[in-house]
């Protein structure tokens, strides 16, 4: 009774009675030369000016933080001098004497004497 | 664009939030700036000269104690997160060690709350002297159940020293417990006095105004007008006297404490309104008066 002798994935090449079949060596012919850049071709074109639109943002934004480190490194408010409150045209009409009391009235009435009491836990130690 | 619009968001985050913090610090700054410069130099043709507001005394004494109390509430804070870990050590591990650093965590804990609570009674009765004088016997009767509260407490502070097991901080516990309702009720009561006071005053001042225009040459012809004004500070009146009637303790419920605060605040809430209206009322009659 005569078998096939199988190629097994573990066989030696030595061992392995059948032809060696060799793999295809065709490669692709290593250019000698590098490829130019074709700067008029349009991708090019707008990756160059994306990267020195880049390259400017990324100056200005150096130059910014710069600035601003020494500048406002603490905020501190400018008191400019706001506009004074228009009267109402209730308060319009009213004379001179009586403005100022009524705006006395007016922010006692606006005050809220609220303090609140703590809130804590009543159960320690229990 | 678009591009370009992204890429200077992500250029530029730092700067934004700078802006964005600048703004919302100006924005809260501006009132006090606005404030302050319409106080300091209101312009001669536009804005009246009103009169110099005086500082209360004793607003600026209530400030420094609840400065205190504010101190006092911190240092119960971390009193209480110390207490409460070395509670959770002890029911872990159940040692002795562990048991004799949770009733010292407590004690401090036990004191960091009295003191808490002190201060800040002491806080409030000094708060309603800034205006006591609309409703003295009231007020002081307040401020002497107040003052005895802190005493009791100091002196809890001493007891609090001397416990030594879990059983004796229990029974204080339960003790602060028990004086608590009535701690409750003061302060509550002492809160709603005390805006009862500022509203008042406020309703006082608007009567004397009132009375001002009546006795004034052209006092005569704004009578039913100023008629209105006397019915509706009854109303306030009546509100005022509603929310102080919420503080009275209920006999039959003493072991308990009974929020009265939320109803009489809206009483008070009620009378504020009404002394809006009277000030509008007030307004008109001014106007009145002055044109006839």
């Amino acid at each position: 009774m005569t078998t096939d002798p199988i190629q097994n994935f573990g066989d030696f090449s030595i061992d392995n009675p059948l032809p060696r079949t060799s793999l295809p060596t065709d490669k692709a012919p290593v250019p000698t030369t590098k490829p130019k850049l074709n700067f008029k071709d349009p991708k090019i074109m707008a990756l160059a000016v994306l990267s020195v639109i880049l390259i400017l943002l990324l100056v200005a934004s150096l130059v910014v933080t710069l600035s601003r480190k020494v500048t406002t490194s603490v905020y501190q408010p400018t008191a400019y001098p706001t506009q004074a409150p228009s009267p109402t045209p209730m308060t319009l009409n009213v004379p001179e004497e009586w403005k100022g009391k009524l705006n006395v009235v007016q922010s006692e009435i606006g005050t809220t004497v609220d303090f609140a009491p703590p809130e804590f836990d009543t159960q320690i130690g229990i | 664009m678009f591009l370009l619009f992204f890429l200077l968001a992500f250029l530029f985050p730092q700067s934004a939030m700078a802006q964005t913090v600048a703004t919302s610090a100006a924005t809260v700054e501006t009132p006090a700036v606005a404030t302050s410069t319409a106080l300091a130099s209101p312009s001669a043709t536009t804005i009246p000269l009103s009169p110099t507001p005086t500082i209360n005394p004793a607003l600026i004494l209530f400030q420094q104690y609840r400065q205190d109390y504010l101190y006092n509430r911190d240092l119960y804070q971390q009193a209480y997160l110390n207490y409460a870990q070395k509670k959770d050590v002890y029911t872990k591990y159940q040692t002795l060690t562990t048991q004799a650093d949770k009733i010292s965590a407590t004690k401090a804990a036990l004191t960091a709350r009295n003191n808490m609570l002190r201060t800040y009674l002491m806080a409030l009765r000094v708060y309603l002297d800034v205006y006591k004088s609309n409703d003295t016997t009231n007020t002081e009767k307040y401020q002497i159940e107040l003052q005895k509260l802190e005493s009791w407490l100091s002196e809890q502070n001493s007891v609090v020293n001397s416990l030594n097991n879990d059983d004796d901080i229990k029974s204080n516990g339960q003790d602060f417990q028990a004086k608590y309702v009535t701690i409750q009720q003061a302060l509550y009561s002492a809160l709603v006095q005390n805006e009862y006071n500022l509203r008042l005053h406020t309703l006082n001042v608007i009567k004397s105004y009132a009375a001002e225009i009546q006795v004034s040459p052209n006092g005569a012809k704004v009578n039913d007008l100023l008629t209105a004004i006397t019915i509706k500070s009854d109303n306030v009146t009546s509100n005022l006297q509603s929310a102080l009637d919420e503080t009275t303790p209920d006999l039959y419920a003493s072991l308990s404490f009974t929020n009265f605060y939320p109803t009489s605040k809206k009483y008070l809430s009620l009378a504020n309104q009404y002394l809006t209206e009277l000030v509008s009322d007030l307004t008109s009659v001014i106007i009145q008066s002055q044109n006839q």
